[in-house]
């Protein structure tokens, strides 16, 4: 039984439901709703349905603790492996990075400036060589010109030592303030 | 547990979009509870939520390239696993509805505290509610959500939500009538 919705908000009496209940929570029962039998009726009921809602509420609930674990298995197995870029000198033999080893390496560069986080680092090849896109958050107040000046010296400077690239061209969008 | 200062949602978002894997995990850290919470409390059962879990979680890995507005990621990754939820729910052979005035068996009503009887009858009477109104009324009612919050999550108005949440109270309240 009561599988369907019980769409009769209204009691006997001519009250609504959801007016009592807000009446409820405000606390402001009007004096029919304290002195009629349906209504106080249906205010023990929201009591209890409240009251119960709390409680489970308030049970604590964590994930179990091989969630974590199984799905970074599948996640670290899967990977999303990128691009396998070439680094130079190529005499004896070949030097390749994938994408999201070398754009952590940029990310952090930029992040050693302080005061800027980096999401996204996307490397571009372009005819005249490699160029990155930074996506940025800044601390509020700062000053982005300088700021971002020095996290592109700092990617620049990483790129050429870390990774041996030349970069062509270094974008940082400042997407939000943190 | 991270080794960098505090990273919003958004940066280890688009982090992880590109690769790192070790973004993912600081995200999976930050909102695993809550995904299984929301798993379970729709399903009703800890297997069953913990299998959906990972599967919204694995797919949630997969789908982020395709996620633009990293700034709602914890919205999009609360719908992957509502649907999910949603979706084994409407595909259980459907059983007879459960009595919502009997309680459970167990330790007996009588040492049982009132407390633990009520929550055992209002989790009795979520069961019986129609899926969609069971996972609004869970968002709103024990993870704190807004209507809009809620409106994303089950791909709906505001005011449907509003609804479906009304319906609900009224369906737990008659149950807890019963019940009494």
């Amino acid at each position: 039984m009561a599988v369907e919705p019980t769409d009769h908000d209204r009691l006997p009496c001519g009250t609504d439901l959801t007016t009592l209940a807000g009446h409820l929570a405000e606390g402001a029962l009007t004096a029919h709703e304290r002195n009629c039998s349906h209504c106080r009726g249906a205010v023990r009921r929201l009591r209890a349905l409240d009251s119960a809602r709390d409680d489970l509420a308030s049970e604590s609930v964590s994930a179990p603790p091989q969630l974590l674990d199984e799905v970074m298995r599948v996640v670290r197995t899967e990977g999303r492996p990128g691009r396998a870029l070439p680094v130079p000198p190529e005499q004896h033999g070949v030097t390749r990075v994938r994408e999201p080893a070398a754009a952590r390496i940029l990310r952090t560069a930029a992040e050693t400036v302080g005061g800027i986080s980096v999401g996204r680092c996307r490397i571009s090849e372009e005819d005249e060589g490699l160029s990155v896109l930074l996506t940025a958050r800044v601390e509020t107040g700062a000053a982005i010109p300088e700021l971002a000046e020095a996290a592109r010296r700092a990617v620049r400077d990483a790129a050429r030592h870390q990774l041996g690239w030349t970069l062509i061209r270094v974008d940082v969008e400042v997407v939000d303030l943190s | 547990m991270e080794d960098r200062p505090l990273s919003p949602d958004a940066t280890l978002a688009e982090r992880a979009q590109d690769g790192d894997t070790g973004a993912f995990d600081t995200l999976l850290r930050r909102h695993q509870d809550t995904v299984y919470r929301i798993a379970l409390r729709v399903l009703g059962d800890a297997a069953d939520a913990a299998d959906t879990a990972q599967e919204a979680l694995i797919t949630a890995w997969r789908k982020l390239p395709e996620l633009e507005n990293t700034a709602v990621f914890s919205a999009w990754l609360y719908r992957i696993v509502t649907n999910r939820a949603l979706n084994a729910v409407r595909s259980r052979i459907p059983a007879a509805p459960i009595d919502e005035g009997l309680p459970t068996a167990a330790p007996g009503p009588e040492h049982q505290s009132m407390a633990s009887q009520l929550r055992g009858a209002l989790t009795r009477a979520l069961a019986n509610l129609p899926p969609g109104q069971r996972a609004c009324w869970i968002l709103r009612e024990l993870e704190g959500m807004s209507y809009e919050e809620i409106a994303q999550i089950v791909n709906a108005t505001p005011t449907a939500v509003r609804g479906r949440i009304h319906r609900a109270r009224t369906h737990l309240v008659e149950a807890l009538r019963l019940w009494r």
